[in-house]
């Protein structure tokens, strides 16, 4: 098997007294999707800012594509190669749905500190990999429509989009079926399944369904630990897993 | 957007009157009137200056007339030393201007809301007293300013009409370089970082450096503005930078509508114009009232902040409701 692209070693991050995350190792491979699950409160979202840097981690070591970030900021990391999506859709408002895609392919074309003539509208280097990424999420029709305008699942959608237009190798996707109907899970499941062989994804979800659909393996996180890592197979049988958190809803209906 | 909207047509309608103004008061025998205008205009400069971070990028300096001061000094200053050369002057106050930005920014950029409102008070605070310390530029009481800036006999700047029109395209230059800039890719960054920071971070943006740019070139342009209030003028004191004259030139870009090209325009002509006849106008009905004149003008900016939330130009682009 390949190098893995990221690998974290024995990360830790401490709030007061409260240990959010706690010794977390695990690694993700190109064209993997590495699921973390957990009940709430189990430190994911919290894991997902250490990886994406927003947050720095106390201990440990986070390595990506072989070199180490930990001390990074995530501005950095995301230069190198780590995209990532919130759990709480974080797109501009006030801007139509192309820009701010177009926002996105910018920052991956290198520094516009000192771009401040040319307009950013009818700029093709921009328009046509926003327009591509659009297509990939299917927004396409809705490009020129206000973002804040959107439906919650079309949100959702353009969160991706602008995760995916930085050209990321690495996906940090924190929760992207958050309060999804079936029918946009169905067709976010497919999008993600899509984008697959060209990432690695490190997917948090609590949709169980979508995580037993598209996950490789699966590392089951309960208070900032980690108790299992494994296989989807080897994890819906696992007796821990099935106590920890499996349990309130039923195995049987995974 | 298509064809000629009230707003553009606002717009274009108030250049073209600036562009007559001198022509119109000199038929009328209104000087007075030109002084007005012209003052208004080295003030619009500044509150284009001030929405470039204000209104877009949104970092509210509660500072900006020190650049005004500053822009002012740097040109009483070598006046005061018998160098009235424009070609040092101006290039003087606008470098200076950039450089406090620089050097205040690097420290008031690393902090958010009301801290960094705070801190750019504090700087313009440091630079009020600053000058009014320094007892050989006049202290307190002022400078004052003999001969105006000098262009190797190009302009004469001695003559109000060439004045006005050199403020005039200064005032057409800035608002083409904010439009620019704000088009560009690096306005689309620093607009992105009013919307959502963490993204921007998340995209892989140095939130911090876009915006020190930023921060400098509204300094710089707000110095230009200094240095031609300060020739307008000709007598420039520490009172330019004092506390209160930031917290105005904060008004007339809320008035104007923050975020829009030009809004600052609209809000510092209708201030000056407020600070020029309300008090006249209300001595007309009550004498001595006049003095109060804030009393009138503090609610009408409330009533505009409150049913226009994007200021005039809010109201003019039809969606002054839209609460966004």
């Amino acid at each position: 098997m390949t190098d893995p692209i990221l690998s974290v070693a024995d990360l830790s991050k401490t709030y007061g007294g409260v240990i959010a995350v706690n010794d977390v190792s695990l690694d993700v491979r190109l064209g993997e999707i590495h699921a973390v699950i957990g009940p709430n409160g189990a430190g994911k979202t919290t894991l997902v800012s250490l990886l994406s840097g927003e947050i720095a981690a106390d201990t440990g070591e986070i390595q990506f594509r072989g070199r180490t970030i930990t001390r990074l900021p995530s501005y950095k990391r995301a230069q190198l190669g780590v995209g990532r999506s919130f759990q709480i859709t974080s797109i501009f408002q006030k801007m139509s749905v192309l820009d701010n895609v177009v926002l996105a392919v910018q920052a991956g074309q290198r520094h516009a500190y000192f771009k401040m003539w040319r307009p950013v509208r009818g700029d093709l280097r921009l328009s046509d990999p926003a327009m591509a990424t659009l297509k990939t999420v299917g927004l396409s029709d809705v490009a020129h429509r206000l973002a804040g305008d959107m439906s919650h699942g079309e949100r959702r959608q353009l969160e991706i989009a602008m995760a995916l237009a930085t050209a990321p190798t690495l996906l940090l996707l924190d929760e992207p079926m958050a309060g999804m109907g079936l029918e946009e899970s169905a067709r976010m499941i497919s999008l993600i399944g899509q984008l697959k062989p060209r990432h690695a994804i490190l997917l948090v979800e609590h949709d169980m369904d979508a995580v037993f659909a598209l996950a490789d393996r699966i590392t089951v996180m309960v208070y900032g630990q980690v108790i299992r890592t494994g296989i989807p197979d080897a994890i819906r049988t696992d007796v821990a897993v099935q106590q920890a958190y499996l349990g309130e809803e039923g195995v049987n209906s995974a | 957007m298509s064809g000629l909207t009230l707003r553009s047509g606002v717009t274009f309608g108030s250049l073209a009157f600036l562009a007559i103004v001198p022509p119109l008061t000199g038929a009328m025998d209104a000087p007075f009137v030109l002084d007005i205008v012209m003052r208004m205009l080295c003030l619009a400069i500044a509150a284009i200056s001030l929405n470039l971070i204000l209104g877009y990028g949104g970092m509210i300096s509660f500072g900006h007339a020190a650049y005004i001061g500053i822009g002012a000094y740097a040109v009483g200053i070598p006046a005061y030393y018998e160098v009235y050369s424009g070609f040092l002057q101006i290039p003087l106050a606008v470098g200076m201007a950039a450089l406090f930005a620089l050097v205040t920014g690097f420290i008031c950029l690393r902090t958010r809301g009301v801290h960094f409102i705070m801190i750019t008070l504090a700087f313009a605070q440091m630079a009020f007293f600053t000058f009014v310390s320094i007892e050989e530029y006049g202290g307190d009481d002022g400078l004052v300013i003999d001969f105006k800036s000098e262009f190797i006999g190009w302009l004469d700047l001695e003559e109000p009409v060439t004045l006005y029109y050199v403020i005039f395209v200064c005032l057409l230059g800035t608002i083409y370089l904010v439009k620019r800039v704000v088009a560009s890719r690096f306005g689309m960054v620093i607009q992105g970082t009013m919307g959502n920071e963490a993204r921007m971070r998340a995209l892989g943006y140095n939130v911090f450096l876009y915006r020190l740019i930023c921060y400098v070139i509204s300094g710089a342009i707000c110095g230009l503005a200094g240095a031609l209030l300060g020739n307008f003028t000709g007598f420039i004191s520490p009172e330019m930078m004092d506390w209160t004259r930031s917290g105005e030139l904060i008004f007339m870009v809320v008035l104007g509508g923050s975020g829009s090209l030009f809004g600052p325009v609209l809000g510092t002509a209708v201030f000056v114009i407020a600070e020029e006849y309300l008090t006249p106008v209300m001595n007309l009905f009550a004498a001595g009232s006049g003095v109060y004149w804030h009393i009138v003008f503090g609610p009408f900016l409330v009533l505009v902040v409150l049913f226009g939330r994007r200021g005039i130009d809010g109201l003019l682009d039809g969606r002054g409701h839209r609460d966004d």
